[in-house]
């Protein structure tokens, strides 16, 4: 049925991704500029290299409204889990879309001055919104977040830190959103980008409700058992293969996982980037995190050999057809 | 003003590359162990996000070294 987490062709995968979002990349910026020529002819005409630029700015936008949509599309329907997969790279390339954007603004546009071309671009406002500045400081945390994303980083920053961090894309979206809004939007007459622009954030905004809403119901209502076990809910509503996911203030989120009717629990939050495992699936005997495909044996919560990585794990009793499960991790 | 702004984000970042170049010729390998053993090219990629947040690091680099010092 499914071999979407397939963790076996990893490399291949990320290869195929990487290779479809390159292309859809050129493709994006062939279309806009080509386009753009056609549109602008002469007298009013604007060259290639101001199209390539707008084009970038143009790209990057869009793909950070993918890249921010993975997320909660995925809580929201599991089929777009596989895009999850990877999505680090897909930040990367975002990252060098912008830049390149921003590049070829302080070039073209700044370029000619006597002046530091990059100070020339963030005084040009003239009074008004300074909107290049507002997509300079986006460019930074962009920058930040594409430079710390390997996987060393978050060893050596900590869980906290580097997710806190990695927050911050909300904060640079906003400066982004208004760096469009005061900047290219003045430049130019229509209702088109505005139009967009607005679509773009009520898209996103509605998504995050929709994913935050689904999630708080399909996350168990905990009601409090005997001596502090918790009556998660009837084994037959946890699907074969699935997780349900309990939260409760002051514990970390667990997982309880139907393996083929067994039914354990060990941590929601994956050793490698805290993915959510409860959001995975079983996969060979294994609960595979739907983030980058690390699996854990849901019995004993350990990585198959060759791999170390190891997540808590709780006691599960089952009781006339309901799951009941201690919040306390085993061994303390 | 943004001037100022650009000169202070300038001499940040100028530091931060020098101590990024300094730290991956050979202090990278005492945040982790795992380092030592990676390609040459991993470091080449540690070297921008050292830049960016080479005020941490740099913490990091002493409080490694201070610990490592005592019995
Ligand atoms: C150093 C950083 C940046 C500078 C100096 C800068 C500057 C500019 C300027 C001057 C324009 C107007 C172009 C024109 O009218 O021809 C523009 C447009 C635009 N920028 Fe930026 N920007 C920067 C970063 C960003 C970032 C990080 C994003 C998005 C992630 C972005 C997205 C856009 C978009 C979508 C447009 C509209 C393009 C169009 O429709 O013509 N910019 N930017
Ligand atoms: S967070 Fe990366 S595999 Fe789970």
């Amino acid at each position: 049925m499914s071999n979407r987490y397939v963790l076996v062709q990893w490399n291949r995968h990320k290869k195929i991704y990487d290779i479809v979002t390159l292309a859809g990349m050129v493709l994006f910026l062939t279309v806009y500029v080509g386009a753009g020529m056609i549109r602008h002819q002469s007298p009013s005409e604007i060259s290639p290299p101001i199209l390539l630029m707008r084009g970038f700015g143009v790209l990057s936008i869009v793909m950070l409204h993918i890249i921010l949509s993975i997320g909660p599309l995925a809580r929201i329907d599991e089929r777009f889990s596989p895009l999850l997969y990877n999505r680090r790279h897909l930040g990367v390339m975002f990252f060098f879309a912008a830049f390149l954007h921003g590049f070829l603004v302080v070039g073209f546009y700044g370029g000619f001055g006597s002046v530091n071309p990059l100070s020339a671009i963030l005084n040009s406002s003239g009074g008004g919104v300074p909107y290049e500045l507002l997509g300079f400081m986006a460019l930074i945390i962009f920058f930040v977040m594409a430079a710390t994303s390997h996987d060393f980083w978050l060893a050596n920053l900590g869980h906290r830190f580097w997710k806190a961090m990695h927050m911050c894309v909300y904060a640079a979206y906003t400066l982004v959103v208004l760096h469009v809004a005061f900047g290219a939007m003045q430049d130019k007459q229509g209702a088109v980008t505005p139009a967009l622009l607005a679509l773009g954030v009520v898209w996103l905004g509605g998504l995050h409700i929709t994913a935050g809403l689904k999630q708080r119901k399909a996350d168990v209502a905990v009601a409090e058992a005997d001596a502090g076990w918790i009556d998660v809910c009837e084994v037959s509503e946890i699907p074969t293969s699935r997780a349900r996911v309990v939260r409760q203030a002051g514990h970390e989120a667990i997982a309880v996982v139907n393996n083929e009717g067994t039914i354990t629990a060990m941590s929601n939050v994956c050793a490698h980037q805290g993915g959510p495992l409860g959001e995975g699936q079983v996969i060979d005997g294994c609960l595979t995190c739907p983030w980058h495909g690390y699996q854990y044996d849901p019995a004993t919560g350990c990585s198959p050999p060759p791999y170390t990585e190891r997540v808590r794990t709780y006691e599960i009793r089952v009781e006339g057809g309901r799951v009941l499960l201690n919040p306390e991790p085993r061994g303390g | 003003m943004i001037d100022v702004l650009l000169i202070v984000i300038g001499v940040y970042f100028a530091i931060g590359v020098v101590f990024a170049v300094v730290v991956a010729a050979g202090p990278i390998k005492s945040f982790d162990s795992v380092v030592a053993d990676s390609p040459l090219r991993f470091r080449f990629i540690a070297t921008p996000g050292m830049a960016a947040l080479w005020p941490i690091m740099a913490g990091k680099l002493v409080g490694a070294k201070n610990t490592s010092r005592e019995p």
